[in-house]
């Protein structure tokens, strides 16, 4: 699309939603268009205007006696009703004027419905104007603080944490702690929007009224629920020349482990008390670690005998400070780092698996072994004991100069058969490639296939460890860029 | 239902008279000094005054003719019509000549003197009057007999139309432009009835009651409505057009039967026409219609355009059909 056409595109939307609104009996003035919504509760005279990016963007809708309308979740700071929700995209909709008008109809239906049904956004911040501060304050679990007296600290990348305690009588005139208080609103049916709203929903014995005007409490962090749900605001407060308080949001957010948590999946607490031993943590073996952690699961062994090296990193989870370290090692401080794993939940093995012993140790002490090694030894081994032991192990590789990916269950399933073999004859042997020291020719791999077929290898693991395998055999997936590859 | 709005705007910009806005008060103003500037006429109490659609703001483009209504309230008794005709002669061929060809640049009509602007491509039409006895009105003079005039009251009209386009929120002006683009559109531009009788059948058809709307479009299409019943009245049945200025008065026509036939036949089609195109929801067939009502400009440019998304014979363009459709292939519940 050209500009031209894109030019013609928004002033065709625009006109034509205007057409419909005229239809609509809407008539335009200075401000927008004017017109009334007919409903069971009566009619409500409205302004409606089209924003700038119309019609990428739904029009804004504002009662013309903004009191006359109830104030509920479901309208914005400024008194526009909340017609569309952030994630309610499907084809703008909102294009036709009809369909529009409909849907404005349609809130103010469920507004005299009491919003049955009503879906329990936690956007309470939405009722508040941003602060100037612009620091991101954190907060861990509230209820460690039962007094409600906190202090928010400086800390680095502009954050500020929270802490216990109240503002001590002769506090040090450099200090830059914020204190404040923790409020619980309880279950908020009807957002407040200003400090009078707040403060009526709170113990009078607190007297924080009192308090912010003696500049002792800067801070409000308000919990608050809303149908079944817990949220929490965190506000700046300040007194005015007037007698009042001003009310300004800050950006806040949780630092607990159920934040952190909370986008593992949905598996997450089934994978949580699950043991999974790794064979081989190079390229394919690090990022399955990696994923099975932020997946939920918090139990791991890790196996390879191997040191981390310059040429390795492109591919691999870890960074160039790792050079040096053993691979297990290295991908356990990793974890521990930026995972939010325990060390003590992570056992390490800096070796190779070469006896029937160990392996038989690693198959009757977790609920999966996954082998990234790539090895033809090391994986015979593994299968040999894992159907001795009635076991399985998910046996993953790239294949075919990086150009695919293979993932086996074995033993597979119910007795399936395992995949056929996905070798290929290469007609024209590739140029090896070769680092510097002594070694084998290094693969072609190219770090996008390592971390597609990790999470892919990851996929089967988590659908063995929940008893929903996605196959009985595996997976194989074909990854490269150009002509089709024959097989053999 | 298509009101067009914008392009209702940018139909009245096009027929909006441009250059001629600035030429023909210089052209009127060289004809009102040369009056002034006769002895004999100042004796008469010489008055010239600007009259006509260009006054009233109804004119459209191009401007040809720029009215002058030159008073003369101390006019004698016994100057009779011929007489004062063949003195405005006088006076404003001595001014102004010939032109390049050798032409006279002023013209003997029937009621006035005409004086061509070549370098402007328009006329000014200098018409004498003397005051009739109720002190208010003006007689003009007529030609063909010795002594014979004609009663007017052209100023009155200004100030009716003044005073309706304020009564309908600025509306009645853009209407008359309108119709009066309609008339030139499909009729023809040298065909009768002309566009002073197209403006006085829109007065009256405000003056009913019977026109109204919210925006251009249905002020539009309100008017042409009555106005085609009015051309209908005349034509059928011979119910004058109401002279507003004068209490109890018709407007003469000058029309042949064929052409006031033609004149009734085609405002009662353009009436329908436009009716439909108002409730017409798709804005390209709205837009066409009302483009093939108003026509070319004075300029030959198609005075109503097309609406944005739509090609010029009024289909869908591409980009447009897209919209309503879905831009967002994936649909709901993404995430990223």
């Amino acid at each position: 699309m050209t500009l031209t056409e894109y030019d013609d595109y928004v002033a065709y939307s625009r006109q034509h939603f205007e057409e419909g609104l005229i239809r609509a009996g809407f008539t335009e003035d200075d401000h927008g268009w004017r017109g009334t919504i007919v409903h069971p509760g009566g009619a409500t005279e409205v302004l409606m205007t089209l924003r700038s990016r119309y019609p990428f963007h739904p029009p804004r809708v504002v009662p013309l006696d903004s009191d006359a309308v109830a104030w509920s979740w479901h309208r914005e700071l400024d008194g526009a009703l909340c017609l569309v929700a952030e994630d309610d995209h499907d084809g703008l909709w909102w294009t036709e004027a009809p369909a529009f008008l409909e849907h404005v109809t349609a809130w103010f239906e469920q507004a005299a419905a009491g919003w049955p049904d009503d879906r329990p956004d936690l956007d309470l911040d939405r009722y508040f104007k941003p602060s100037e501060d612009e620091r991101l304050y954190l907060y861990d679990d509230l209820t460690r603080y039962p007094s409600g007296f906190v202090r928010f600290r400086p800390a680095a990348n502009n954050l500020m944490r929270i802490a216990g305690g109240a503002k001590p009588a002769k506090s040090s005139k450099h200090s830059k702690d914020r204190f404040g208080y923790v409020a619980n609103l309880g279950n908020v049916d009807v957002p407040p929007r200003s400090w009078d709203d707040i403060s009526a929903r709170i113990n009078p014995s607190v007297d924080l009224d009192r308090r912010i005007r003696n500049h002792t409490i800067e801070i409000v962090v308000l919990i608050y629920s809303r149908g079944s749900h817990e949220g929490a605001i965190t506000l700046e407060v300040w007194p005015t020349i007037g007698g009042g308080v001003a009310v300004r949001r800050l950006s806040s957010g949780a630092d607990t482990d159920a934040a952190k948590s909370a986008r593992s999946g949905l598996l997450a607490p089934e994978l949580r008390g699950r043991r999974v031993a790794i064979v081989g943590v190079g390229a394919l073996g690090s990022f399955v670690a990696d994923m099975l952690v932020r997946s939920g699961v918090h139990n791991l062994t890790l196996l390879d005998g191997d040191v981390v090296m310059p040429g390795n990193l492109v591919r691999h989870l870890v960074g160039p400070e790792a050079v040096g370290r053993s691979k297990v090692e290295a991908v356990k401080q990793h974890l521990v780092d930026r995972s939010g794993i325990a060390a003590a939940d992570i056992a390490v093995i800096d070796h190779s698996l070469t006896s029937g012993d160990e392996a038989v140790e690693l198959l009757g002490d977790h609920d999966l072994v996954v082998n990234a090694t790539a090895d033809f030894a090391t994986t015979a081994l593994l299968h040999v004991t894992a159907r001795a032991l009635s076991r399985r192990i998910v046996s993953a590789a790239i294949q075919n100069g990086g150009t695919s990916y293979r993932i086996d269950v074995l033993p597979p399933l119910d007795g399936a058969e395992p995949l056929p073999p996905s070798s290929v004859v290469v007609d024209q042997p590739e140029s090896e490639l070769f680092e510097a020291g002594c070694g084998s020719p290094i693969s072609p791999t190219p770090p996008y296939a390592v971390i597609e077929a990790a999470a892919a290898t990851v996929r089967h693991a988590v659908g063995l460890l929940v008893d929903r395998p996605l196959h009985p055999a595996g997976e194989t997936r074909d990854l490269s860029i150009g002509a089709v590859r024959s097989h053999e | 239902m298509a009101h067009l709005k914008q392009q209702f705007k940018d139909a009245l910009s096009s027929i909006e008279p441009g250059d001629d806005k600035a030429n023909a008060p210089e052209a009127h103003r060289l004809v009102r000094d040369a009056l002034e500037a006769d002895a004999k006429l100042a004796e008469y109490g010489v008055d010239p005054v600007l009259i006509g659609s260009y006054k009233r703001n109804v004119s459209i483009k191009r401007v040809k003719d720029v009215d002058v209504f030159v008073r003369l309230p101390d006019l004698p008794s016994d100057v009779t019509s011929k007489d004062i005709l063949d003195r405005f002669f006088t006076v404003l061929h001595a001014e102004f000549g010939s032109d390049g060809d050798g032409h006279r640049r002023t013209k003997r009509q029937d009621r006035s003197l005409q004086v061509s602007f070549p370098e402007y491509d328009l006329y000014v039409d200098a018409v004498p009057a003397r005051p009739y006895w109720d002190g208010e009105t003006w007689e003009i003079p007529q030609k063909g007999d010795e002594d014979e005039w004609v009663r007017t009251n052209p100023e009155k009209l200004t100030s009716l139309s003044t005073a309706m386009n304020s009564a309908h929120d600025g509306y009645y002006v853009p209407t008359v432009k309108l119709l009066r683009q309609t008339r030139r559109s499909i009729l023809g531009s040298g065909k009768k009835p002309g566009g002073f009788f197209i403006e006085v059948a829109t007065y009256q058809a405000f003056a009913s009651g019977l026109v109204s709307g919210n925006d251009h479009a249905e002020y539009y299409v309100s008017a042409l409505e009555e106005v085609s019943k009015i051309i209908n009245g005349y034509v059928t049945f011979g119910l004058g057009v109401n002279d507003p200025t004068l209490a109890g008065h018709t407007i003469s026509i000058r029309a042949t039967d064929d052409e006031l036939e033609a004149a009734k036949t085609r405002f009662a089609e353009a009436a329908e026409t436009a009716r439909d195109a108002l409730d017409e929801e798709d804005e390209g067939k709205a837009a066409l219609a009302f483009q093939g009502l108003l026509g070319k400009n004075g300029d030959d440019e198609t005075v109503f355009p097309m609406p944005p998304g739509f090609n010029e014979d009024g289909s869908k363009r591409a980009s447009a059909i897209s919209a309503g459709a879905r831009t967002v292939p994936a649909g709901t519940r993404t995430f990223g």
